[in-house]
């Protein structure tokens, strides 16, 4: 009977958040107080836990929790209604290197010595610094473990206008890719 | 094991309260599989003792850490997967260690990346193991394992549309003869000073080559249409070296039109100051509508040069060249003194189907009387994370196979995870 009762708390304290995902992708908790707070979600196999920002955690119940229910559509959406990102959508060819956005799928190219890298999957925006016009984005991640990811790629494209883009992920290496729109 | 996952949540909660500011940690790699095969004389296509072939994989893991920190550590391993018990006699990299005995034959790792940069406003500070991109010192990515660099590089971005850089290399792991790594036995450090491959090839004094390589360089596209760049090398010891290029496009007089000029000059010094100076220049036309692209190229090396203009991390022989004729498979032709080559090359993408590849490349060398001429043939296509190409190229060299042609059919297998 004690073990039951312990077990029934435990899980009482697991479930207790309210959690709501937003618009924007964020994730937040609705306290009982009437107040909120943004908590960062970690999805791990079928189980999500939710971070909070004094460093406890929680974990999310799916059934009972739209961002448990939501997080892998919710992150994919993140940003993508951004004016800067929807700039992204089309094709996109400069030397050796070559992207195409949809909605919800990306696909990047890049000559490697005599093959090409290709990448291809739904696409997340991680970033978007607005001051430098510069979207941060994850291509075909295999998994996401909170800031950790696993696979794809990471691009960083600095739009220049509606026809060109620049590829900036490789300036740490001296290598800098313009970009023109397919028509 | 539920205990395990809550420790495992617990240990992922603290770990992103203790990094807040760490971002974009990515893991990432590829596994490769390369393979292949001649008919150089007296044997067929796919027979073992023509063909070579290898197994590569690399795990990464890249990171955005706090105060504009970033950093990256890779590696590499190699191995046979026992491929030489009856398919092939070869090795694509690491055949041999830095002190040339036979390695490649046993599995073998190293880290090829290592490095830290910090950015100060508009200058980035690079440092550690890392590959390099410039004109006369550079990693090869065509084989199945790319030479790398322990270097510090600086990055400046201050001038409008223009890129300063300074950069120090100290060693490198690049091999000569096309095997372009060299190999690890026995947890042996594949690194030597930079500038070894040349003095091994010259059998030259290494006490004297211990002072690694400097660059500086200005990339700008202050010029309308244009992206010129500058680059000066003091290699200690061996030599002087400008490398000036300017890729000009010709858009607003025909669209898809480019054009570009190289020419490059290496002064030997120090223990080869007697050998004369080399020098090419290169001249390219390009073309692009939709799906297609056409380039042709020409170039021209001093009659009198002794040093070749290619790659000088991966010694004299079989080097890679930048010059724009270079060859899509018989490296060391192109940038070898008192030698005229032209290049025409078309390219095809078609879409859902493949992307389709034809390369035509003839050198002709003065001096020796020694010609060369290839055609390759390439179709890549990507089947989820694997990637695919399959070549075909057609050799008839004077210094090669007695003079005569022979075929050539090579596969490369990249599956990224």
């Amino acid at each position: 009977m004690r073990k039951a009762t312990l077990m029934l708390l435990i899980a009482t304290l697991l479930f207790a958040g309210e959690y709501i995902t937003l618009e924007n992708g964020k994730v937040i908790e609705l306290k009982p107080d009437g107040t909120w707070q943004e908590v960062k979600v970690v999805k791990k196999n079928d189980e999500t836990i939710a971070i909070k920002p004094d460093g406890t955690w929680e974990k999310v119940q799916a059934t009972k929790v739209e961002a448990a229910n939501s997080l892998e559509r919710a992150v994919d959406k993140k940003y993508k209604d951004e004016p800067i990102v929807k700039k992204l959508l089309g094709k996109w060819q400069g030397d050796g290197i070559y992207y195409k956005f949809s909605k919800d799928k990306a696909i990047f190219k890049k000559k490697v010595g005599h093959s090409n890298k290709v990448i291809e999957g739904k696409w997340v925006v991680e970033k978007i610094d607005e001051k430098n016009g510069i979207v941060t984005i994850n291509i075909g991640e295999g998994a996401r473990l909170g800031f950790l990811t696993f696979g794809g790629a990471l691009r960083r494209l600095q739009v220049k206008s509606d026809d060109t883009i620049i590829d900036v992920s490789e300036k740490l290496e001296g290598k800098v890719y313009t970009l023109h729109k397919v028509r | 094991m539920k205990l395990a996952k809550l420790s495992l949540a617990a240990i992922v909660a603290l770990s992103v309260s203790a990094f807040a500011d760490v971002e974009n940690v990515k893991f990432s790699g590829n596994a490769k599989l390369y393979y292949g095969t001649t008919d150089m004389d007296p044997n067929d296509l796919f027979d073992q003792k023509n063909s070579y072939g290898q197994a590569a994989a690399t795990i990464a893991v890249s990171a955005d850490l706090a105060d504009g920190v970033a950093g990256k550590i890779s590696a590499i391993g190699l191995s046979t997967l026992g491929l030489e018990n009856n398919l092939v006699s070869g090795l694509w990299a690491g055949a041999t260690d830095r002190n040339g005995n036979l390695v490649g034959l046993d599995a073998q790792w190293w880290v090829n990346e290592a490095w830290l940069a910090k950015t100060f406003g508009n200058t980035t500070i690079k440092i550690g193991r890392q590959e390099l991109d410039t004109p006369l010192a550079f990693s090869e990515k065509w084989n199945i394992a790319a030479n790398s660099f322990d270097a510090a590089v600086i990055l400046n971005n201050d001038l409008p549309e223009t890129t300063l850089v300074a950069a120090w290399v100290g060693r490198g792991n690049g091999a000569p003869g096309g095997q372009v790594v060299y190999g690890v036995s026995n947890g042996s450090d594949p690194f030597k000073s930079y500038g070894s491959a040349i003095v091994d090839a010259y059998s030259l004094d290494p006490t004297k080559v211990d002072g690694g390589a400097y660059a500086v360089a200005a990339i700008t596209k202050l010029i309308p249409m244009t992206t010129a760049q500058v680059w000066f090398y003091d290699v200690a010891d061996i030599a002087n070296a400008w490398w000036l290029q300017a890729d000009v496009n010709l858009e607003e007089a025909v669209a898809g039109l480019t054009a570009g000029l190289q020419y490059a000059y290496i002064d030997p010094q120090g223990q080869i100051s007697a050998l004369n100076e080399s020098s090419a220049w290169a001249l390219k036309l390009g073309y692009s509508m939709d799906a297609l692209k056409l380039a042709a190229a020409y170039s021209s090396t001093d009659e009198d040069g002794v040093v070749p203009v290619a790659n000088t991390a991966t010694g004299l022989s079989a080097s890679q060249s930048k010059l724009y004729t270079e060859a899509w498979w018989n490296y060391g032709y192109v940038g070898a003194p008192d030698t005229d080559s032209w290049m025409v090359c078309a390219g095809y993408n078609m879409e859902d189907v493949a992307d389709l590849t034809a390369q035509y490349t003839s050198t002709s060398q003065d001096k020796t009387g020694i010609d060369m001429n290839e055609l390759a043939l390439t179709a890549s296509k990507s089947f989820g994370n694997l990637d695919a190409t399959l070549a075909y190229i057609y050799t008839d060299a004077d210094d090669q196979n007695g003079g005569d042609g022979y075929n050539t059919i090579q596969v490369y297998l990249t599956y990224n995870f």
